[in-house]
């Protein structure tokens, strides 16, 4: 089974943290897995990571749709920060809006950060090979 | 013709003829003169006797040497017209009269001549010339007939420019009958005969303008002019003059008819045309400037400036831009111009004004042309707000069907998801947490549903009938409704509507409006300070303005501004906010015709103003 020490959850829905969790734990070793409940506090503990020089998560999962942050502010603020890593961010999603789509890629374009575009529901076999390319 | 020998004596005789009369001998010398002679040109008596006619007269003509030789050979010529030339140089014509002067014997000895002063007579036939071609012209090129009735021979003489204005030949006999026939039958001959009889009978001479129908049976407008002329008091006849004004009647007719045509062209056009002077009163307003100025008729407007008109601002606007006109020469089209009418209303026009220019280049005056355009603008208003709302709606469609999609999918993903694990799930402990888990989406769906479907009620009901409510009073019994929370938050309202203002609305949704606006003041209250949440009115253009202020914790507009009164924001960290509340506050007043905005400022507080519209 693959080891991963760090992973972000950031979404405000509890239903779809607690289906990444179960699946991640199915598939994968985590060390370390964060909740957040909007883009805000996920920013400002990656900043803290950063000033502190602790461990940056390997792999992010995003939703678009939040309250204070949503993930679109919150890529825009991530990108702008003294990463060198290549981190992976995974958008999950219940919009199937195209724009969205879209914007995603466009995000792509501007960071070396691997970012994926995904739809809720998300099924185990997508995070198996999430976690494996990592 | 005197035959006998002429005695010493006859020489007293002859001097005393009464007739201008001189004897010459074949070597033409002057035997005898009477004294009218030698008076006639100028002569003493003695100068001529024995004198050479020749030498007498320098300038003797050919003929008359001639003649005389005619004379001496006892011939009868023809009289010849002499100039002589006096000493004072005035020329006078005299014709000279040749008779043969016979012997006792019957022999021609020499000529008499006998001289005649016809200075007069030739003057006379000068003028007769001259009279007739005068005549002779002016009634050709001005188509001016005349003809004559002589009673005593029943007969009608007709010019020959009569002639053919009546498109006769000179062998039509001509009598009063006929010529009263070709009047048009009716008015025309009617008129004539009358005035024929009249003239007859009261002595009267007349002048009509008549219609004709010549033989040709060409309509004619003529001109008939009539006067009985009597010999020693009695009747005689008619002279009429008859002038043939077909072409001026029509050209007048023509030119009439085009000034009609402009006239009703100009009176009944729906904008506003006048003509002022260079003292810039106004000559010529048509009928919609006449309205518009407020006048019945045309000779209540003539003569007055804009100053009589309008106020003095008013005038002086208008007056500032005739002279600009007027000095620049050059036109000014199609200026959008707002007028002030005395009840205080407006009206927008289009205004155009025209410099007039006479023959030398001067200005004689302007053109002004106004068409009112209020409707248009009024209209092209209501067109734009009514593009700005369908652009809103569709907007707000197109916002509302992605959250609706995107929200009923995010329960729908969760029951997929959920459902899955449940599928392969062993442990009867996990089951359970799953299926509280998906009764939990269950219910988040059921309140989803609940809470599209009150805004799609907003959105559709805006027929729900509007009333006058006093502000006051609504408030109030708002903040008896949440008087518990108020209480518990320490939260302050001070309301500074004044008593007795009133409001048009749709109670149900003032209330609600209201009711979110203060529950999240007192809500985002910031933490070690107790709200205070002010509430005025204000009037602003056509809408009544309720301010709602709060010290509460404060929005970064820059940042969230635009997502303000969006659906399911929510900009703080507070569990008990579903990010709803505000935009139904925005439907509800957009459904009643109003309009909201917000002015914030982190950790100073939020302002919301209300607008609400009184004509809708």
């Amino acid at each position: 089974m693959k080891n991963i020490n760090t992973i972000f959850i950031i979404d405000d829905d509890p239903i779809t943290v607690y289906g990444i969790k179960k699946i991640l734990n199915s598939v994968a070793v985590c060390q370390h897995i964060h909740e957040f409940k909007n883009g805000q506090t996920a920013i400002d503990e990656i900043r803290k990571i950063i000033i502190e020089n602790t461990h940056l998560p390997e792999l992010i999962f995003l939703d678009i749709n939040m309250p204070v942050m949503d993930g679109w502010e919150f890529l825009e603020a991530f990108i702008s920060l003294p990463i060198s890593k290549n981190i992976n961010i995974n958008i999950v999603t219940s919009s199937i809006d195209q724009y969205d789509k879209e914007k995603s890629e466009n995000f792509k374009s501007l960071t070396h950060h691997h970012i994926a575009f995904n739809s809720k529901p998300i099924r185990k076999s997508e995070i198996e090979e999430i976690t494996k390319a990592i | 013709m005197l035959r006998s020998p002429l005695k010493a004596n006859d020489n007293i005789l002859i001097r005393q003829l009464p007739t201008p009369i001189a004897f010459i001998n074949k070597d033409f010398k002057v035997v005898f003169a009477a004294d009218k002679w030698t008076q006639e040109f100028n002569f003493n008596h003695g100068e001529v006797i024995d004198k050479n006619l020749r030498d007498l007269f320098e300038k003797l003509g050919d003929t008359t040497i001639k003649s005389l030789r005619e004379c001496f050979r006892g011939q009868q010529p023809q009289p010849n017209i002499e100039v002589y030339t006096d000493p004072t140089f005035k020329e006078s014509y005299f014709e000279w009269s040749f008779s043969p002067w016979y012997d006792e014997h019957g022999n021609a000895i020499g000529a008499i001549i006998q001289t005649e002063d016809v200075g007069q007579r030739i003057k006379s036939d000068l003028e007769k010339d001259k009279l007739e071609f005068l005549l002779q012209e002016t009634s050709r090129s001005g188509k001016i007939g005349n003809w004559e009735y002589i009673k005593t021979q029943e007969t009608v003489i007709g010019c020959p420019v009569f002639r053919n204005i009546l498109e006769i030949d000179e062998h039509f006999e001509l009598n009063l009958n006929n010529i009263i026939d070709f009047f048009k039958s009716g008015y025309d001959r009617n008129t004539i005969s009358m005035a024929i009889f009249s003239s007859t009978e009261n002595k009267t001479s007349w002048k009509e303008k008549l219609q004709i129908i010549t033989a040709k049976g060409n309509l004619k407008w003529v001109m008939v002019s009539g006067k009985p002329f009597y010999k020693s008091g009695k009747y005689a006849g008619l002279i009429v003059v008859t002038q043939d004004i077909t072409d001026f009647v029509h050209k007048e007719q023509k030119t009439k008819a085009n000034e009609h045509l402009l006239r009703t062209l100009i009176n009944n056009i729906p904008i506003q045309v006048h003509i002022k002077d260079t003292k810039f009163r106004k000559i010529l307003a048509n009928k919609s400037e006449l309205q518009f100025c407020g006048f019945q008729s045309d000779t209540d407007i003539i003569g007055k400036t804009d100053f009589d008109i309008f106020d003095k601002e008013t005038a002086q606007k208008y007056r500032d831009h005739d002279l600009e006109v007027m000095i620049s020469q050059t036109p000014s089209l199609n200026t959008e111009l707002i007028h002030k009418h005395a009840d205080g209303s407006f009206s927008t026009f289009l205004t155009s004004k025209i410099p007039l220019k006479g023959e030398n280049g001067e200005i004689t005056g302007l053109v002004g042309i106004n068409m009112d355009i209020t409707d248009l603008k009024k209209k092209e208003k209501e067109l734009k707000t009514l593009n700005h709302v369908t652009t809103q709606q569709n907007k707000k469609l197109i916002n509302f069907a992605h959250i609706v999609s995107h929200n009923l999918r995010s329960h729908s993903a969760n029951f997929s998801m959920l459902l899955d694990f449940l599928t392969t799930e062993e442990d009867e402990e996990e089951k359970a947490r799953i299926m509280k888990m998906l009764r939990e989406s269950s219910d988040n769906l059921m309140e989803t549903l609940h809470n599209l479907n009150d805004i799609v009620t907003i959105s559709s009901e805006q027929t729900l009938l509007k009333k006058k409510i006093n502000i006051n009073e609504k408030i109030h019994s708002v903040l008896k409704n949440i008087s518990t929370l108020l209480d518990q938050n320490k939260a302050t309202v001070v309301c500074e509507i004044p008593d007795g203002v009133f409001i048009n609305v749709i109670p149900s949704y003032f209330e609600s409006i209201i009711l979110s606006i203060l529950t999240n003041a007192v809500r985002f209250k910031k933490p070690e300070i107790d709200p205070v949440i002010k509430i005025s009115v204000n009037y602003v253009q056509n809408y009544t303005q309720i301010k709602i202020e709060d010290n509460g914790l404060g929005i970064d507009m820059k940042k969230n501004g635009h997502k303000l009164f969006g659906m399911y924001k929510t900009f703080h960290n507070n569990t008990s906010t579903k990010g709803l509340g505000l935009f139904i506050v925005k439907n509800q007043i957009e459904a009643m015709g109003g309009k909201i905005n917000a002015q914030s400022q982190i950790d100073v507080g939020s302002t919301f103003n209300l607008y609400f519209n009184e004509e809708h």
